[in-house]
């Protein structure tokens, strides 16, 4: 009597140690939905009215992009890749949700994406072509592929209004993007918002300045360049 | 009694009898149609077609009938008027917009005031532009029974006519010119073309942002630099939506053919190609609404193109004619 005891206590034991281990390998969607503001502002279109670290006063009149190359970091220090490719049109509202399957649930520490496309599906068409993206090409002549990003609106200037054009694209313009606050997803799926601050653009780790620098980015490595480094922490997670 | 009983139940049979052949007059077998299917190369997207109007043959073939009938208008006009196949669906007088690739469209007119599919645009045109007297076509000895073919039943509505010119108007789709047989590698483009389309897909001209190529429009809306008065018609977008960002904007019109849509811009003030490419290389004018993409520094002093590269230029621009769409015998006159 004792020993069958001992072996249902033993078998209940074990039981219990593998349900918990199923518990910690269950898996849940993560939806983050984009948002956009200016150090708080929300975005309105073609309103000037933002200003950024420069002092340039300036409105978006669109704003597309992709993100690629998402790692899902738990607080373990797992890293979770998912290598989706998302073409976002803020303006459109085109792929302004973005869906994770199958994430581990559980506790996480940050996460990583690019603004841009990974080298090796940076290639003329070889994403599905749509409607949504059908301007997004990078010209063969510049190494091909697709603009990583276009912010585009007009700013204030002694004479006038002008316009502006901060577009991304080829390889030394990738911009990666890191997140580092704690989020969890919990078992029946979790929903975030993942908030671009259009000034973070334009400072940290330089300031870039419309009037000094340039109202136009593209075919000029280093301003891209620039561009790309300070959109390191352009995103905030937000509950 | 017993043989009147029989004879009611003989007559009440016969009437249970023939109920199935009445039901069969009343309401025919919906007729067989023909499935299209669109084909377009893989650097284009899916057109912008309504699932609510898929394409047959019949459908086709009656909105082709529609495209050239003066019995549209009220005063002897037919679609294919304005859009003569020859000039790649356009005229030589107005500044109609090509019909070419519409189904790729969202946005049709040039302020896009018609925003939807081909059937939205099509509404609009028979509704409001011919003002469609749909009773002539009901009273026409042929159309009623090919309406009826393509959509079960009659009256002529005008919504029907409106699917039937949308399903005709899918199928103007160019994309065999020249230069898409490069893109397919199937020949060589000149020397001149190649320059020329260097110029138009870099930054050297910079073309290529607002004339993506593939359908050569971004189907968006922009201030090219035209004006930097804004009356009448030249306000543009702003006339649909009331936004002053709007003004002087205009859909960008797609390029496919574009050696033979003169004249050019949205009021036809450019009679040559040439016009075109010299407004752009010393003509833009500043504005608070001029493109972004047209503001850069490189554009404040014009492009500054040699004689040779607006040369080259115009060169690339006639690679987009295509022969086989403006002699194809699906889309001439039936």
């Amino acid at each position: 009597m004792r020993t069958s005891s001992l072996i249902l206590i033993l078998l209940a034991g074990i039981l219990l140690a593998g349900c918990g281990k199923q518990q910690t390998l269950s898996f849940a969607d993560l939806t983050l939905a984009t948002a956009f503001t200016a150090d708080g502002q929300a975005l309105q279109w073609d309103t000037i009215r933002y200003q950024n670290e420069a002092g340039n006063v300036y409105s978006v009149h669109n704003l597309e992009f992709y993100l690629s190359d998402f790692v899902f970091i738990s607080a373990e220090g797992d890293r979770i890749s998912h290598p989706q490719i998302v073409y976002c049109n803020a303006r459109t509202g085109a792929g302004n949700t973005l869906s994770f399957s199958a994430l581990p649930a559980g506790n996480y520490k940050g996460l990583e994406c690019r603004v841009g496309i990974v080298p090796e599906w940076n290639i003329s068409n070889s994403l599905p072509a749509n409607l949504e993206n059908v301007n997004m090409a990078w010209p063969e002549s510049m190494g091909g592929g697709y603009h990583y990003m276009k912010l585009e609106g007009y700013t204030q200037t002694p004479g006038g209004t002008q316009g502006y054009a901060v577009h991304l694209g080829g390889p030394k313009a990738l911009v990666s993007c890191s997140v580092q606050q704690p989020f969890s997803v919990d078992t029946k799926g979790s929903r975030y918002t993942l908030q671009m601050n259009l000034n973070e653009w334009y400072r940290n780790p330089q300031v870039y300045n419309f009037q000094t620098d340039g109202n136009y980015t593209m075919n000029d490595t280093s301003l891209m360049k620039k561009i790309a480094a300070n959109g390191r922490d352009v995103f905030f997670l937000l509950p | 009694m017993k043989t009147k009983v029989l004879l009611l139940l003989f007559s009440l049979a016969l009437l249970f009898g023939m109920m199935p052949s009445c039901k069969k007059e009343a309401d025919p077998a919906p007729a067989v149609l023909h499935p299209v299917s669109l084909s377009y190369p893989n650097y284009v997207p899916a057109p912008n077609l309504s699932p609510d109007n898929p394409l047959t043959e019949e459908g086709v073939a009656l909105g082709r009938r529609l495209y050239y009938d003066p019995m549209l208008s009220n005063d002897g006009r037919a679609c294919a008027t304005c859009h003569n196949q020859l000039r790649g669906f356009t005229d030589s007088v107005s500044n109609a917009l090509p019909h070419v690739n519409l189904a790729w469209n969202r946005f049709f007119l040039w302020n896009g005031k018609i925003s939807g599919t081909l059937e939205d645009a099509m509404d609009f045109e028979v509704g409001e532009f011919f003002q469609t007297d749909v009773s002539k076509l009901n009273a026409d000895p042929s159309y009623p029974a090919l309406f009826r073919q393509v959509f079960g039943e009659t009256p002529v509505t005008r919504r029907q006519v409106a699917l039937a010119l949308a399903q005709f108007m899918a199928t103007q789709v160019s994309m065999n010119s020249r230069f898409d047989r490069y893109l397919r590698k199937e020949l060589m483009l000149s020397d001149t073309e190649l320059r020329g389309f260097y110029i138009f897909n870099s930054e050297r001209g910079d073309c290529f942002h607002c004339h993506s190529l593939g359908l050569f429009t971004d189907g968006q809306f922009r201030n090219n630099g035209l004006d930097d008065q804004f009356v009448g018609v030249n306000q543009g977008r702003f006339l649909v939506s009331g936004n002053p960002s709007d003004m002087g904007r205009f859909k960008t019109p797609a390029l496919r053919n574009v050696a033979l849509s003169a004249p050019f811009m949205h009021d036809g003030r450019y009679k040559t190609l040439e016009d075109v490419i010299e407004f752009y290389n010393s003509g833009v004018r500043q504005s608070p609404t001029l493109d972004p993409i047209m503001t850069k520094p490189s554009f404040q002093n014009g492009l500054q193109l040699s004689a040779d590269d607006k040369a080259d230029l115009l060169a690339f621009l006639k690679s987009l004619t295509d022969e086989d769409f403006l002699s194809n015998p699906k889309l001439s006159a039936p």
